[in-house]
């Protein structure tokens, strides 16, 4: 029994150091801010805080990829949700986006939130500052209630 | 006085019924009204989304993830954000033409819009948030 479990350890331990191998590709980042929300945006600096600390690592090309992502098993989800992530919404690539799509999204951004869906429960588990306070999530919702209101009188 | 005890339940009962079926008659009309009359579609429109959407995208829809999605008989509630958000929902849908999912078209062939229906609803989604916006 006890030798079964000496095996087992080796056995994981082994799987752990051939899975460094594998290659993973953690989506490239790209400081080009130029269409970034936060830059383009006139939101209020607590908006710009929360986007920042609390979507940033995954909805943005500006993610901060400590170095426990960087090691394998982790590495893979981490490049899968980053990956999907941005595919998504990027708010990177945001002063691109037609009004309709914008107005979209910030629909979108507060039913997630309000929901408590974003940011990911499995993201917030590790990163407590991400996790929003009752105070920060109606922060954000007003917010895009308002900047969509002034996108559909014209703005 | 015994009798007259009779009488009362009895009436109670007789009238009792009587809001009993009040409230059915009621609820009766209520689903009968189509409600998408209350959002302007046009009649090309409608005849497409009565075929091919409204069955899963209606208070009758079993799947609460479709009626997250879109209820065509609540349109008249959304207010001008969600709507245009919604049009921008349906000219996805219609362009991959992802909708009506492919699992249920394989059990109801018949519910499948032609290419041109998929062009009419985006067109018309278009359409609708181009007002929106302007
Ligand atoms: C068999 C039921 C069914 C029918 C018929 C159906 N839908 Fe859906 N629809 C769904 C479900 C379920 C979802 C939710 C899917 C999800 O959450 O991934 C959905 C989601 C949607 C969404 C939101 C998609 C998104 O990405 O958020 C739109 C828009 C939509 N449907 C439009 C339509 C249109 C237009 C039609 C008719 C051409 C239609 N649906 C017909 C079941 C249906």
């Amino acid at each position: 029994m006890k030798k079964t479990l000496k095996y087992l350890a080796y056995g994981l331990l082994l799987a752990l150091v051939i899975s460094q191998f594998i290659p993973t590709e953690l989506p490239e980042n790209n400081s080009d801010l130029s269409n970034d929300i936060v830059v383009t945006e006139q939101a209020p600096d607590e908006v710009k805080i929360i986007l920042r600390k609390a979507c940033y690592d995954c909805h943005s090309n500006q993610t901060v990829y400590p170095w426990y992502s960087q090691v394998a098993p982790v590495s893979w989800l981490v490049a899968k949700d980053t990956r999907e992530a941005r595919d998504e919404l990027n708010f990177s690539d945001w002063a691109e986006l037609s009004k309709r799509k914008k107005i979209k999204i910030l629909n979108e951004m507060a039913e997630e939130v309000e929901e408590k869906n974003m940011p990911m429960k499995i993201y917030t588990v590790i990163h407590r500052d991400a996790a929003l306070t009752d105070e920060e999530i109606s922060t954000l919702i007003s917010w895009t209630k308002s900047r969509s209101d002034n996108i559909l009188g014209g703005d | 006085m015994k009798r007259s005890g009779i009488l009362f339940v009895l009436s109670a009962f007789v009238l009792a019924s009587f809001i009993q079926m009040n409230i059915s008659k009621n609820a009766k009309t209520e689903s009968e009204s189509n409600p998408l009359e209350e959002y302007k579609f046009p009649k090309k429109v409608k005849a497409i989304i009565d075929k091919s959407c409204y069955g899963c995208h209606s208070v009758d829809g079993k799947s609460d993830d479709a009626k997250d999605a879109l209820r065509w008989d609540k349109m008249h509630e959304y207010d001008k954000a969600k709507l245009v958000s919604v049009m921008d929902d349906i000219i996805e849908v219609t362009g991959e033409k992802k909708m009506p999912p492919k699992k249920f078209l394989e059990k109801k062939p018949d519910w499948k819009p032609t290419d041109k229906e998929y062009q009419t609803l985006s067109k018309w989604a278009d359409k609708e948030a181009g007002k929106l916006l302007k």
